[in-house]
């Protein structure tokens, strides 16, 4: 007998060779070339520019401090788009994730050396939209199409917000080198906008920008829904991207540290963006969650320098930081590794709690890190305390010192060999965090702008400070007590409070169904063909 | 609202909890992540046919459990499945009874098979459930059901987070729902949901979950008939986060935070309610008509069963060649003694190793399963907990550890002693991370270190070493024999003395070494027993003395922990009796009782891998997810006990005095094989030995050649290098294939197979009917090690056939959430089964999705007759879960199992049959007939 037996097949499911994308590797690490070679240079030589057109050329001004901004991103470009080219090797498009994140790693290099506020702005644009392609990178993944046009929104909102500030300021004074803007500012001053100071208007426009790209409040939902890419999009974002506002902020210096509003402004959302993303980042039980929210804080901490006019300071954070952020991403498969090698480590000797040394651990911890950060200071540069932000920073250092010291006590029994090691470690950490700091000082010193008359003074900083060191002090109570029993009453219910805002962070509020996303972007909507559950009357 | 309705008293709760368990049988428990256990996600359904299980569970899941229409007909178009294939298919389910009910020749359904993936799909089945919220969507595109998954989601990643965030959910110890509706009771956030402030009827919920639960589903007004199906549907939408509930709920040991399925389902049901009728919305929920039921017409196909006969054909034709390869003359018996025997898991993986070891020389290999009969809890040296080293189907019956060598104490300390700094170095690091003052200043230092770092991993993996990866760890011998009381109670007051002298070291700084011995010895008695406490030594001031004093009162050095350690130290080891019996029972069941070799290799497997979540689930499935190596060591040992081998020489199992068993361990990513305690092997092996190592190492280097070609990204050349340059890169999502293409499981001797290359896509177990008459070791092949394959083969079948659903997805985006799992980008549902990577080369499936074939060497009698003895098997078997085809000898044609456990003549199906045509089409429109 005879029959017939029909198959219809789907012609574009044909698996082929992926090559792997050699190409814009090969360009990113040419560029890594030049940047060495431009710092180089640029060290021995003194600035120079390249670009086409003379007086305020249109091009790139390489001095010590872009050069080093280049070599680290297109460093972390290199890194990151090698890493990517074998751990992406299944992405649906290779070639376009490959290409993407060179373009965003130049983009931003340029952002960092541009010559003219126009170059800035365009090449500051060019990374947004590079930057926007990548978080559409894997729009086929559920939820991605809902969440992105939001996250797209709060990104574009800086971006126009420097458009704005570009549109003014061209207006009023032309094609500006980024050296030269003493002179615009004092013509931005004396025209006006709609009524207001030109001057205040492009700096409030100026400050907003450079938040929106440090995803600082009100701007900063983009940043939680990029964790949506693959992984090494986030690294390259967060050590390499987001740092934009720090360079904007320095290269607008003379114009926008004048403006006592645009500096109150940045320095206010800035500590309250430190200490909230800060306590949301301790509540999320995932890794990526949690780094994401880490740099906000992070951003937040380099923009307070930026506001006090420490520059040398915020371009130390964010060249550290940017190479901390992208390897803890990169490396964020590990967590599970980790923990296992806690969990399975032999137990320490410790004993049993009691107030007492629990005290004199406290103090220990914190007076210990002072002395040898005094001393390293005395010996390596007495006057780090005194230059700009340089105390602040020794006061983070030190909270960082005295943290690492208290917690070693508790796990590590204090004995013998791993005292002298924990002590070894706690002086060569405290030795290298000042040398570096001195280092980065000095190199950068001709490079960086004076702070302006309206930064704000550092003793401002103390209540941020105070607030975060109390926080801090509350778990080492939580820690340290023998039985933590939760809080009752108001606090109880305060810390909740708290807690169900924090574990909230970062999720979107579900509108109304006739405006619902999942309509107007074309959400894939439940197949026919169901029967309800019925429904008693 | 918080007084209960009346009739719901204790029986009402007890019936509610019995709606819940049946509700979660579509849900397996999942394993936490840093033990992967391979399950079948449906192996609560395994009481009825797969076909049906797969129904059930796809309207739960919406998923369709087969793979989809243009995967089959990309296979029928490559020749992968043929229509001889699909016409012995329908022979087979009219013979098992698979077919509906019709009249005449089974093959009259032929052309029903038609498959048209550009058709619609429907998923699942035909009477899908949806709640109210999902209709509510359905009819106005809202995204309640979405938001609500997401809220839940973030509940259970917070509440079972096990240390990733350092700010923890407070009051997890009242479990779940006590500790949410707390929560709930002051969120002022959860407006973000759309139907406005819930706290007040938070507030207003009862104290007990199944109160909350009952009072939900009688506001949602779902009846009681349809409260089964309502709540499979609610746990199988998001089945992530309640399969993890379901593991922690079926533990033995009470947790910490309870929590189980009905606090879940409370919540979920909390939220449908609230989002259908919220405060905003006072409308009723919105009720869809029925859709009109397709039509179908009597005795023809529905999708699922169409699809069950196309996987049957694609399995069978696989199967087809397979038995005819193993259709052949037996090999002849190998009469002169092999130069080394070496037994590996029975893992598809080892097929490799074994094949290229025999190539190399006078080697016998048999496949037994990797725990090797141990069901151990192993503690490694200075390790806190031990790990379970069996299968999870079985408790571990046993401790072992392992213990210094002679001369090498020294080594151990200092090494146990890294092992502690690195463990606080990474808990400080996690700490000061994770903090509002200190986390600002680490990233500045710690980045200038980490960017080198993350250069080097990225472009020279392998090159750095771990700062405290300073030593290899010291030489240690496996502990097996159970002490003495006189023993125990020695190690223990050893042990105590050492916590003794520490704390004393803590307290009195350098003073301490002023107590000599028996000051420590009787200051441990005078916490333990409560002797006199010794003199104070000299020099030492008082207040620190009543320091260490006041240290010494601990629970752990008191009479009850002393007595509490004696009794832990006295388990450790295995028993004489035991120690023979698994002796005997081992050697049986892989057929090794005769014709020992002079070396006898006992090799387990493991992984090595970089910045991999799925780490474990490349390790031994037997093992319980972990290196199978102890194993190894513990049985090598205990057969090369004198004692051991005197009994089994009783037994009649003579090991000659010359055999020398060495234990060793496969490393499955890098193909090389590491030999343990070398410096046990006497004098004589040496020479042996060398020439094993040499010849595994060049096993190795051609499987990793022969592995390498199939990877991605991979080539065979300098394949040992590579190998090992894959296995260490951070940057590798595919540091090996692991068990993809896994397909059948061989029982018999080697012979069968020796010689053929099977492509690492079966599991071998060795097995010798005429030492087993009584058929107890084949029972125990049947019902443990080819379970443990059953749960590998169908979490491999599932992940393929549907990625999204019962599998993990894209490895890229995964964000490790609670140290418990993985999610997918930055929220969303617990992701269950293998990630993409793990089953597809790119866009195409690299896996062959097929149910295990079962080939068994034994006599047909014996086989069936352990079937009816065991409950499970004739589950699996008669409900097609794995098939089996069985021989009782080489030259025995292969006789296959039916549905109802009879036996047919197994025939191949015909390569070419050229009565039929065949009309495929392309998409395009183009279409052509094919005649075949």
């Amino acid at each position: 007998m005879s029959s017939r037996l029909r198959v219809v097949l789907r012609r574009n499911r044909v698996g082929g060779v992926r090559p792997t994308p050699a190409a814009p590797l090969a360009i990113n690490a040419l560029c890594l070339a030049l940047a060495l070679v431009a710092l180089a240079v640029s060290s021995i030589a003194g600035s120079f520019t390249i670009g086409i057109g003379d007086g305020p050329v249109v091009g790139l001004s390489l001095t010590t401090l872009s050069s080093i901004l280049l070599v680290l991103i297109t460093g972390l470009g290199l890194v990151v788009g090698s890493f990517s080219s074998r751990y992406a090797v299944d992405d649906p498009r290779p070639q376009r994730l490959a290409w993407l994140i060179l373009v965003a790693t130049l983009a931003s290099g340029i952002v960092a050396a541009a010559g003219t506020l126009i170059v800035l702005v365009a090449a500051w644009l060019v990374t947004s939209l590079a930057l926007a392609q990548l978080m559409a990178h894997r729009l086929d993944l559920p939820g991605a199409r809902r969440t992105l046009p939001r996250a797209l929104l709060s990104l574009g909102a800086a971006d126009v917000c420097l458009l704005g500030a570009a549109v003014i300021i061209t207006a009023v004074s032309g094609n500006v080198p980024l050296g030269g803007l003493d002179g615009a500012a004092q013509e931005l001053s004396a025209a006006s906008v709609a009524g207001f100071d030109a001057a205040s208007v492009a700096s409030l426009l100026i400050v907003c920008a450079a938040l929106g790209r440090c995803a600082q409040a009100p701007f900063g939902s983009w940043l939680t829904q990029t964790v949506a890419a693959p992984t090494p999009v986030s690294a390259l974002l967060h050590a390499g991207i987001v740092n934009a506002g720090a360079v904007l902020l320095i290269a607008t210096a003379p114009l926008v540290t004048d403006s006592r509003l645009a500096m109150g402004l940045l320095f206010a959302v800035a500590a309250f963006s430190m200490l909230n993303a800060t306590s949301l980042m301790i509540a999320r039980p995932d890794v990526k969650g949690a780094l994401a929210l880490s740099t906000r804080g992070q951003m937040a901490f380099m923009l307070l320098a930026c506001a006090m006019g420490a520059f040398g300071a915020a371009i130390f954070h964010l060249v550290a930081h940017g190479m901390y952020k992208a390897t803890l991403f990169l490396g964020s498969g590990s967590a599970i590794d980790e923990s296992r090698q806690v969990a399975g480590a032999p137990h320490s000797v410790i004993p049993p709690a009691s107030g007492a040394r629990a005290v004199r651990q406290a103090i220990l911890s914190a007076v210990l890190p002072v002395s040898l950060l005094s001393l390293a200071v005395a010996v390596i540069s007495p006057a780090l305390l005194t230059s700009p932000g340089g105390f602040v920073l020794l006061l983070f250092a030190w909270a960082s010192a005295a943290q690492a010291s208290w917690w070693w006590l508790r796990i590590r029994e204090p004995a013998g060999g791993a005292r002298m090691l924990a002590l070894g470690t706690l002086a060569a950490a405290s030795f290298t965090y000042v040398a570096l700091l001195a280092a980065t000082k000095a190199v950068l010193a001709t490079d960086l702008p004076a702070p302006g008359q309206a930064a704000i003074p550092g003793l401002l900083l103390a209540p941020v400070l105070a607030i975060a060191l109390a926080a801090t002090a509350m778990r080492w109570l939580a820690a340290a007590s023998v039985r933590p029993g939760a809080p009752t009453g108001r606090i109880g219910a305060l810390q909740r409070r708290a807690y169900a805002r924090a574990l909230s962070a970062g999720s979107w509020p579900q509108r109304r169904p006739a405006f619902g996303p999942s309509r107007w972007l074309g959400g894939r909507r439940p197949s026919a063909g169901h029967t309800p559950i019925k429904v008693a009357p | 609202m918080r007084t209960p309705d009346a009739a719901f008293k204790v029986g009402g709760r007890a019936s509610l909890r019995a709606e819940v368990d049946q509700a979660a049988d579509v849900l397996f428990p999942l394993w936490p992540i840093d033990s992967f256990i391979a399950v079948n996600p449906l192996g609560n359904l395994t009481g009825r046919p797969f076909e049906g299980a797969i129904e059930i569970a796809g309207e739960a899941l919406q998923t369709r459990g087969y793979w989809d229409d243009e995967w089959f007909a990309e296979a029928h178009a490559s020749g992968r499945i043929t229509d001889a294939d699909l016409r012995a298919a329908l022979g087979r389910a009219a013979r098992d009874g698979r077919l509906p009910a019709t009249t005449g020749d089974p093959r009259n359904h032929f052309d029903e098979l038609s498959l048209d993936p550009s058709a619609p799909q429907p998923l699942g089945t035909d009477n899908d459930v949806l709640t109210p919220c999902e209709q509510a969507d359905l009819s106005d595109g809202g995204g309640r059901a979405e938001a609500i998954d997401a809220e839940m989601a973030r509940w259970c990643a917070a509440f079972l987070d096990r240390g990733q965030s350092v700010w923890s959910m407070p009051d997890r110890d009242l479990g779940f729902y006590r500790c949410w509706r707390a929560l709930a009771s002051e969120d002022a956030t959860a407006r973000r949901l759309g139907a406005g402030d819930l706290r007040p009827a938070a507030q207003g919920l009862p104290d007990a979950p199944e109160y909350a639960l009952e009072q939900s589903l009688a506001r949602l007004g779902i009846t009681r008939g349809d409260r089964v199906p309502f709540l499979r549907r609610l746990l199988g939408r998001r089945p992530g986060w309640a399969s993890a509930i379901r593991w922690l709920a079926a533990r033995p040991e009470r947790p910490q935070h309870p929590i189980d399925l009905v606090d879940y389902l409370a919540i979920l049901t909390f939220y449908e309610s609230a989002m259908t009728r919220g405060p905003d919305s006072e409308s009723d929920p919105v009720v869809n008509p029925s859709q009109p039921q397709p039509d179908r017409a009597a005795g023809s196909m529905r999708a699922g069963e169409r699809l069950s006969i196309w996987l049957d054909a694609y399995e069978w034709h696989y199967r087809d060649r397979l038995l005819s390869r193993l259709d052949r003359p037996p090999a002849p018996f190998p009469g002169a003694r092999p130069a080394a025997q070496a037994v590996f898991c029975i893992d598809a993986r080892s097929e490799g190793i074994r094949r290229h070891l025999e190539a190399c020389g006078n080697y016998e290999t048999l496949g037994f399963a990797g725990f090797f009969g141990l069901a151990i809890r192993h503690r490694e040296l200075g390790a806190t907990a031990g790990t379970a080293q069996c299968p999870v189907l079985i408790a571990p019956s046993s401790d072992t550890t392992e213990l210094p060598l002679a001369g090498a104490e020294a080594d151990a300390s200092r090494w146990i002693s890294d092992r502690r700094t690195e463990a606080a170095s990474i808990e400080t690091f996690h700490q000061v991370k994770n903090d509002l003052s200190s986390k600002f200043a680490l990233a500045e230092l710690a980045g200038w270190a980490f960017g080198p770092v993350a250069a080097a991993r990225t472009f020279a993996p392998g090159a750095l070493r771990s700062p405290f990866g300073l030593a290899d760890p010291p030489p240690t011998q496996p502990v097996i024999n159970r002490p003495t009381r006189k023993q125990a109670e020695a190690r223990a007051a050893e042990l105590e003395r050492e916590i003794i002298s520490r704390l004393a070291e803590v307290h009195l700084g350098r003073k301490s070494r002023r107590l000599s011995g028996p000051d420590i010895e009787r200051l441990r008695i005078h916490v333990i027993e409560a002797g006199a406490a010794p003199e104070r030594p000299p020099g030492c001031s008082k207040r620190r003395w009543d320091e260490l004093a006041s240290s010494l009162r601990t629970e752990e050095l008191s009479p009850r922990g002393h007595r509490e350690r004696v009794e832990g130290i006295g388990a450790i080891g295995l028993g004489e009796a035991e120690q023979i019996q698994w002796a005997q029972v081992a050697l049986t069941m892989m057929g090794l009782t005769e014709n020992f070799a002079p070396l006898v290799l006992l090799c387990g497997h493991g992984s090595t891998t970089a910045n991999n979540p799925y780490r474990s689930s490349l390790d031994c499935g037997a093992c319980g997810g972990n290196q199978g190596g102890p194993n190894a060591r513990v049985a090598a040992a205990l057969l090369n006990s004198g004692s051991i081998r005197e009994e089994l020489a009783k037994a009649g199992i003579e090991i000659p005095a010359d055999t020398w068993f060495i234990a060793g361990l496969h490393d499955t990513t890098r193909d090389r094989v590491e030999i343990f305690d070398l410096e046990q092997v006497p004098l004589t092996h040496r020479s042996d030995l060398l020439g094993l190592e040499r010849d595994l190492a060049h096993a190795g280097e051609q499987l990793a050649a022969e592995r390498l070609e199939r990877l991605p990204g991979g080539d065979g050349r300098a394949a040992g290098r590579a190998a090992r340059r894959r296995s260490l890169d951070w940057a590798q999502v595919r540091p090996e294939w692991g068990l993809a293409k896994n397909a059948a499981f061989i029982i018999g001797p080697r012979s069968m197979s020796a010689g053929l290359d099977l492509e690492c896509r079966t599991f071998l177990h060795s097995y010798r009917a005429e030492v087993d008459p009584d058929g107890s070791a084949l029972e125990t092949i049947l019902t443990a090690p080819l379970v443990v394959a059953e749960w590998i083969n169908l979490q491999y079948y599932f992940s393929t056939v549907d990625p999204d659903r019962f599998g993990a997805g894209d490895k890229t985006l995964h964000n490790v959430v609670g140290l418990h799992g993985v999610q997918t980008g930055p929220g969303g549902d617990l992701r269950i089964g293998l990630p993409r990577q793990s089953v597809f080369d790119g866009a195409r499936p690299y896996h062959e999705p097929m149910r295990l074939l079962a080939a068994v060497q034994a006599p047909l009698e014996r086989i069936s007759s352990i079937i009816a003895r065991n409950a499970i098997l004739e589950e699996m078997l008669g409900g097609g879960w794995v098939a089996m085809c069985g021989r009782e000898r080489p030259t025995d044609p292969w006789a296959r199992l039916r549905r109802d456990l009879g036996w047919e003549p197994w025939e191949a199906a015909a390569e070419t049959d050229s009565t039929d045509e065949t009309k495929a089409t392309f998409n395009g429109g183009e279409a052509w007939v094919v005649k075949v």
